[in-house]
């Protein structure tokens, strides 16, 4: 039982040395969220996308509870959500898209899988997008792949 | 040769975990939300296999979904450790009074030993009662201020009666509400006074309807110079 201990130990020791040598070789590991433009859902865009477009072509849609959207919302982006009441939001929205017109809206959210980010981009585009000529996307990654580019 | 045995142990441990699995008969659930429904619960079946989960979480991706594990124990708590062949239901109650079309919502269910959450979505979709086509009037900046129609359309089995409507620009906007055929159809007519400039403008309708989320609704119009970017086609 000892020799496995030891052993174990070792094998930990050791590990972490690669680690460290692995570290000062390659750098500090990338912790932007992954996202392959090839392989994404429909209306779905990689923030490496965005970063291509002109960013004064872009309005950016906060589809996360309004805490959040204060805490660390886009600069310039709107709240629109599915917690609070849709007709209470959406004239802020409308008000921006109408005094700035943009040929793009990105919308996110929390994370994979909420969902909200998905139903206000398709209730924008339903209601809004053909009459105001702007295209509704989803990040990818939400919320996290803006603030992972901000620590890498 | 201990050292052995217990390697083996700790390999033989690991590829029980591995082969144990919670078998679902779906992922998805899709339900028709009838117009005066506000919840309706997705049930997603399942059995496990192999050795036996245990369940670390299982979170509602929404504050509109509320998850539960079946059958619950005798005191009432949720049964998060399952045994080999034992069968179960999650339940995902959806309030869905602030949706409209159709909205996907999971549970995030996570498990012992699994590195990747499984998400169990339910998809409803909630009927319009109010339609209005389009939502949104445009005019070009410079164009001719021609009039034009927003039609309102009830797609309720009972009517729903537009009881007031109000502007916000109706100087530059004015509007004439008709209706067509009362609780059943109505029509906006917009012909602005001037489409030299950009401007905007709300038109906000309230309605007799029961329902909290069609008691009001807002068309918008608009005069604004044409986009002079142009949409890369990098987007997907």
């Amino acid at each position: 039982m000892k020799g496995f201990v030891i052993a174990l130990f070792s094998l930990v020791i050791l590990s972490g040395l690669a680690g460290l040598v692995t570290w000062r070789i390659v750098g500090a590991p990338d912790r932007s969220i992954p996202c392959d433009p090839e392989n994404l859902p429909a209306d779905h865009v990689c923030l490496s996308t965005i970063r291509e477009w002109p960013e004064e072509g872009i309005l950016w849609v906060d589809a996360r509870p309004r805490a959040e959207w204060e805490k660390n919302g886009v600069q310039g982006s709107v709240l629109v959500n599915d917690v609070e009441e849709w007709f209470e939001l959406e004239p802020e929205f409308m008000m921006q898209m109408m005094g700035h017109p943009r040929p793009k809206v990105v919308v996110y959210c929390n994370q994979e899988g909420c969902g909200s980010s998905k139903y206000v981009a398709n209730q924008l585009r339903e209601r809004h997008a053909m009459a105001l000529g702007f295209e509704v996307h989803v990040l990818q990654g939400g919320i996290k792949a803006l603030l992972a580019e901000k620590i890498n | 040769m201990n050292c052995f045995k217990a390697t083996a142990l700790v390999f033989v441990g690991m590829g029980m975990s591995l082969s144990a699995r919670m078998v679902f008969e779906t992922k998805l659930v899709e339900i028709d939300v009838k117009p005066d429904e506000t919840f309706v619960t997705g049930e997603f079946p399942f059995e496990v296999t192999g050795g036996g989960e245990t369940i670390i979480s299982y979170d509602a991706l929404c504050s509109c979904l509320a998850g539960r594990v079946e059958p619950l124990l005798p005191d009432r708590s949720a049964k998060l450790s399952w045994k080999a062949g034992e069968k179960g239901v999650i339940k995902a109650r959806f309030d869905t009074s602030k949706f409209l079309g159709t909205v996907d919502k999971a549970i995030e269910l996570k498990l012992k030993g699994e590195k990747e959450p499984i998400h169990l979505t339910v998809r409803v979709n909630v009927p319009d009662l109010v339609q209005l086509t389009p939502s949104t009037l445009k005019w070009d900046k410079g164009s001719e201020a021609v009039e034009k129609v927003i039609k309102v359309k009830i797609t309720h089995s009972e009517p729903i009666k537009i009881i007031s409507h109000s502007a916000n620009n109706e100087k530059t906007y004015p509007y004439e509400f008709k209706t067509i055929k009362e609780g059943w159809e109505y029509e906006i007519r917009v012909k602005p006074t001037d489409t030299a400039q950009s401007g905007m403008g709300m038109i906000s309708l309230r309605t007799d309807s029961k329902i909290s989320k069609f008691k009001r609704t807002t068309a918008y119009v608009t005069t604004k110079p044409k986009l002079k970017m142009k949409p890369l086609s990098g987007a997907r």
